[in-house]
């Protein structure tokens, strides 16, 4: 066990709660100074975000046209039960659900090792680190006619474990049940690692220097050095990258609508949740009211999945 | 307990909002005797962006346009349709006149944000409804009746084939059957012949694609409420020859080859036969100049002619300020004079008889096969639940396709799917 | 040294490898810009065109004369958006994580809970907004909504938790008050977030293309996506056109992340020169 330096500027601050203060008009001070520095964001966000918002709540209460005259019908809570009761949305919940499990710590932690090693003080870190940004530039577009091929009945990767023997003979990976959102998780991956793994790096420039120092006077080698202070101080930046993981992925679109050709096929196989309220949204008309509603569960759901993560994170964070 | 106070204000503010587009327009018609009156006005004018060729034919009618009436054209052209398209109609910015495919006529007619043209054409000399091709006036009238959009030209499916690959395997054009019955044993004969990797024919598995194959039943696909049926074993037999022709290889989708679209695979030449639109002619000569090819009209079912039609039309918008202006710019641009540059330049078919004909576009032997279809074609269309069905086709067919599950299986699991959701959904 | 020359070889071997893994396609996509339709839809994987061109790009420079407004219209409100990010952002992620105030807790849900509203269904209400406003057609609606990004907010609070008390403490005794620290201290301080968030948001910007879809009608107002889209066609998607397009759109990122480079990597580095 290497002992970690006590520094006294301790950074592992977890996500929460301040101490308390100790004088009221200190506190009434900060107050107004923190409201000054939120007002921009504050105004913004009502304007063009919680309106939205409210109305497409008001919306998931109601069956509504609206198209030329704008009709209501008030139904109540008729929208989420039928939801709770309508197999498409199990199934989609399933998918994305699914695919949240395998992408998100996936990424998460490859996105962590390589910022770890690019930041090591390794050669041509530049290099490298330009080389990795560059992905993060591609068009969504061509990535996916890229993975399009690449995954296609005579495309590479088949060729590549046919020649291996591992498969018998070619899958077509995008177009079967089994394995359509199975490409679309390597596909994801590849794509987002590299935005992550910028972040990482921003956040590693913000641990001291000290500490490794330290730390390699007590001998400690790079696993053990990863594992009690880079991770560890990184916390707040894993929270942030899980996080936005999971609303990323629990979003997931694109890449389902323009493989299915938005239908969510084969078989379901691709049916995302916001997929599902894409085709409510603007594919039928008439069901604006209950794309709402299942858009106001996804929240709940994402909402609650990123409670649970964040308090997970922080617990992890704590030696 | 805090977040409520926000939530009533945004309620508060959000009635105001649907206050402000709501509307009140009467929907009378109003023809100018007089078109010199109309001088000076601005019409805005909603299209899509096509070929290359229809974008400067575009700009070419309308400048024709302005010349013969005075009316001034500003264009609003559609990247993301089907989106921003409802955007503008809920916004109340929608344009004057736009296109309306006929996949989605039923349902705007029915949601009252189109104008009825029928007394604009009543009250208009010399307006031959009839000059049109059947199917494609037919498919913008309504349940009610009304017509709501008059077609601007049409498309239809139809056979292409690669001369060099079919030469090199031995094949003449002539042999291609004519009947769909003998597509089997002609493709596999043909797969043995051509090169490894090349499939003897690409097409795209999706209903817009078979609905008149299925029909070929005769059984329609929904029901007098618009719920589908789509496993009577009537409509089972028929499909189920593409199923198993897919099974042995003789047919393949784009995507299994790595391709976006069917006229991709076949311009890449990974397929010696295709069916598609007529808009793969313009998209072929462009971009794939080496490949020399033919067209054919699509097999009969039962000794049966069936294509399937898709058609857009311009279609006014009901609230529009300027109505008189509006069915000016219909009545020129889906009719004579302006269908015929339109048709010319951009190399779409016309959907006005007296045009094609004038046009000689029976004797083009690349075009005639498409005209042909114009008259026996099934429209893409059926009622305002067709988004629904063509959802759940589209997911299930490939399944059967893969033979992951029986094609009867499949069709049950779709037409029950969407059924529940019509159920639900459209209140039906 | 002998034993621990091994794991380095092998660590490089590893980074070159990823190296590959994700430049590869990057870089097809950058030279599909050269390859004529038809090679790039049939010709597999290779990265060099057989026939090269440049035809594509003289398609999109040439094809229609707004293309340099275009670019400007761009230029300006990416930049313009990028500056009201930074500060604003950074402003709220700082009060998110450092000054106690009442609410602190809600406000920092309500932004996380925001995020997760699926996008697709905001579309109408907020174009009716944008209506209602009088932005439609206007740089504004693509600028003001997008003036902060929740997701950075949250990006910059998660830095600032992690920013060392001290330097604020020494501040306040030198006399300065909390506005004068953030500008003087913390925001040159947290340079490596700031850039990374510039970057980023800058990249939105520049590749935004649902707002200016939905909000800009008149052509010499439209942006580079918006403009670049309306080369593509509704039946086909022109690969040659967008790949050349996507080229010329990722310059001036590029560029900019040359510009910034140096920030990246210099953070507090405190510690133990402290």
């Amino acid at each position: 066990m290497t002992s970690v330096p006590h520094s006294n500027q301790q950074p592992v601050v977890p996500t929460g709660r301040p101490p308390k203060p100790k004088k009221e008009r200190a506190r009434k001070g900060e107050s107004l100074q923190g409201y000054t520095f939120m007002l921009p964001t504050i105004l913004i966000m009502l304007v063009f975000t919680l309106i939205p918002i409210g109305y497409s709540l008001f919306l998931s209460f109601t069956r509504v046209n609206l198209f030329g005259g704008v009709s209501f019908e008030f139904t109540g809570l008729t929208n989420y039960s039928n939801a709770l009761q309508d197999e498409r949305v199990w199934i989609a919940l399933k998918n994305t659900v699914r695919y949240v499990a395998f992408v998100v710590p996936i990424q998460t932690i490859i996105a962590l090792i390589m910022a770890a090693v690019l930041n090591s003080g390794i050669r041509f870190q530049n290099t490298f680190r330009t080389i990795y940004f560059l992905p993060t530039l591609t068009s969504s577009s061509a990535l996916t006619m890229i993975f399009m091929f690449l995954f296609s009945l005579n495309g590479p990767v088949n060729n590549a474990l046919v020649s291996v023997g591992i498969l018998p003979e070619p899958i077509n990976f995008v177009n079967e049940t089994q394995f359509a959102l199975a490409s679309i998780m390597v596909m994801n991956i590849w794509a987002t690692v590299p935005y992550y793994m910028t972040i990482y790096l921003a956040g590693l420039q913000d641990i001291p220097k000290s500490l490794y120092e330290a730390a390699d006077l007590d001998g400690a080698n790079a696993w053990q050095k990863l594992t009690k202070i880079t991770v560890p101080n990184l916390a707040p930046i894993t929270n942030y990258v899980i996080l936005m993981g999971l609303i990323g992925c629990f979003q997931l679109f694109d890449q389902a609508y323009i493989i299915s050709g938005g239908s969510g096929g084969p078989n379901n196989a691709t049916l995302t949740f916001s997929l599902l309220i894409y085709q409510y949204a603007f594919k039928t008309l008439g069901t604006m009211g209950y794309a709402s509603a299942l858009a106001i569960l996804l929240t709940i759901v994402i909402f609650t999945v990123s409670m649970i993560a964040r308090r997970l994170n922080k617990e992890e964070s704590h030696y | 307990m805090k977040t409520w106070k926000p939530a009533l204000a945004l309620l508060a503010t959000t009635s105001v909002l649907l206050a402000a587009c709501s509307s009140n327009e009467d929907d009378k018609a109003e023809v100018s005797s007089d078109p010199s009156e109309l001088k000076g006005q601005t019409i805005t004018v909603g299209s899509w962006k096509g070929t290359e060729a229809e974008v400067t034919t575009w700009d070419k009618m309308l400048k024709d346009f302005t010349k013969q009436t005075g009316i001034k054209v500003k264009k609003k052209i559609y990247n993301d349709y089907q989106t921003q398209l409802q955007t503008d109609l809920v916004g109340g910015t929608a344009p004057d006149v736009f296109y309306v495919d006929a996949f989605l006529s039923p349902e705007l007619s029915k949601q009252g944000v189109l104008a009825p043209l029928d007394d604009y054409m009543k009250q208009t000399k010399d307006f031959k409804k009839e000059d049109y091709y059947a199917p494609a006036y037919k498919a913008f009238t309504a349940e009610d009746g009304k017509q709501y959009g008059l077609p601007k030209d049409y498309s239809t499916l139809g056979v292409y084939y690669n001369e060099a690959l079919l030469q090199d395997a031995g094949v003449s054009p002539d042999d291609i059957p004519t009947k769909s019955e003998d597509w089997p044993a002609f493709l596999s004969e043909l797969k043995d012949k051509l090169p490894k990797g090349v499939s003897p024919a690409i097409t795209t598995s999706e209903l817009a694609r078979h609905l008149f194959v299925m029909e070929a039943s005769g059984t329609a696909i929904t029901d007098d409420k618009g719920y589908a049926v789509l496993s009577n074993p009537a409509q089972i037999e028929q499909l189920q020859p593409i199923v198993d022709a897919y099974k042995e290889g003789l047919i393949r989708r784009p995507a299994d080859l790595g391709q976006g679209w069917a006229g991709d695979s076949f311009g890449a030449q990974k397929a010696a036969l295709m069916i598609e639109g007529n808009w793969a002619v313009a998209h072929l000569k462009q971009n794939f100049k080496d490949v020399k090819f033919g067209t054919k009209e699509t097999p009969t079912i039962n000794d049966k002619n069936g294509s399937m039609m898709f058609t857009v039309s311009y279609s006014m918008n009901a609230q529009t300020k300027f109505k008189a202006a509006s069915w000016e710019f219909i009545k020129y641009a889906a009719g004579k004079e302006g269908m015929k540059i339109w048709a010319d330049g951009a190399g779409t078919l016309p959907s006005l008889q007296s045009v094609a004909s004038e046009m000689k576009l029976e004797e083009d032997p690349i075009k005639a096969p498409f005209v042909k279809a114009g008259a026996y074609a099934t429209p893409w269309q059926k009622g305002d639940t067709l988004s629904i069905i063509a959802r759940e086709y589209n997911n299930q067919f490939p399944a059967a396709l893969k033979g992951e599950v029986s094609l009867e299986e499949a069709m049950k699991k779709a037409e029950k799917t969407a059924n529940k959701d019509i159920k639900t959904q459209l209140n039906k | 040294m002998k034993p621990k020359k091994w794991p380095r070889v092998l660590l490089y071997c590893v980074l070159i490898l990823y190296g590959l893994v994700t430049l590869y396609p990057f870089l097809w996509a950058v030279l599909a810009a050269f390859k004529p339709y038809a090679e790039i839809v049939s010709g597999g994987l290779n990265l060099l065109p057989e026939k090269p061109t440049l035809d594509n790009f003289a398609y999109i420079f040439t094809r229609d004369p707004l293309f340099p407004k275009w670019v400007m219209n761009t230029f300006i409100v990416a930049t313009t958006g990028t500056i009201l990010n930074v500060i604003f952002n950074t402003m709220a992620g700082y009060s998110l994580a450092r000054l106690r105030f009442a609410g602190r807790n809600y406000w920092f849900l309500l932004i996380l809970a925001v995020m997760m509203v699926p996008g697709q269904i905001l579309l109408i209400p907020n174009y009716l907004i944008m209506k209602s406003l009088g932005l439609l057609d206007s740089y504004s609606a693509l600028i003001l909504p997008g003036a902060i990004n929740f997701a950075y907010i949250f990006m910059m609070r998660q830095f600032f938790i992690n920013f060392p008390k001290e330097i604020e403490e020494a501040a306040q005794v030198d006399g300065l008050n909390r506005f004068q620290t953030f500008w003087k201290i913390v925001f040159p301080m947290a340079r490596p977030a700031v850039a990374t968030q510039a970057i980023f948001i800058f990249l939105g910007f520049w590749n935004e293309f649902m707002k200016p879809l939905l909000y800009i009608t008149s052509p010499e107002k439209y942006t580079l996506t918006l403009g670049l889209q309306s080369f593509q066609s509704q039946n086909a998607t022109q690969w040659n056109y967008i790949m050349a397009a996507s080229v010329v759109s990722i310059i001036p990122i590029i560029i900019l992340y040359i510009l910034l480079n140096r920030y990246f990597m210099q953070g507090l580095r405190i510690g133990g020169d402290k």
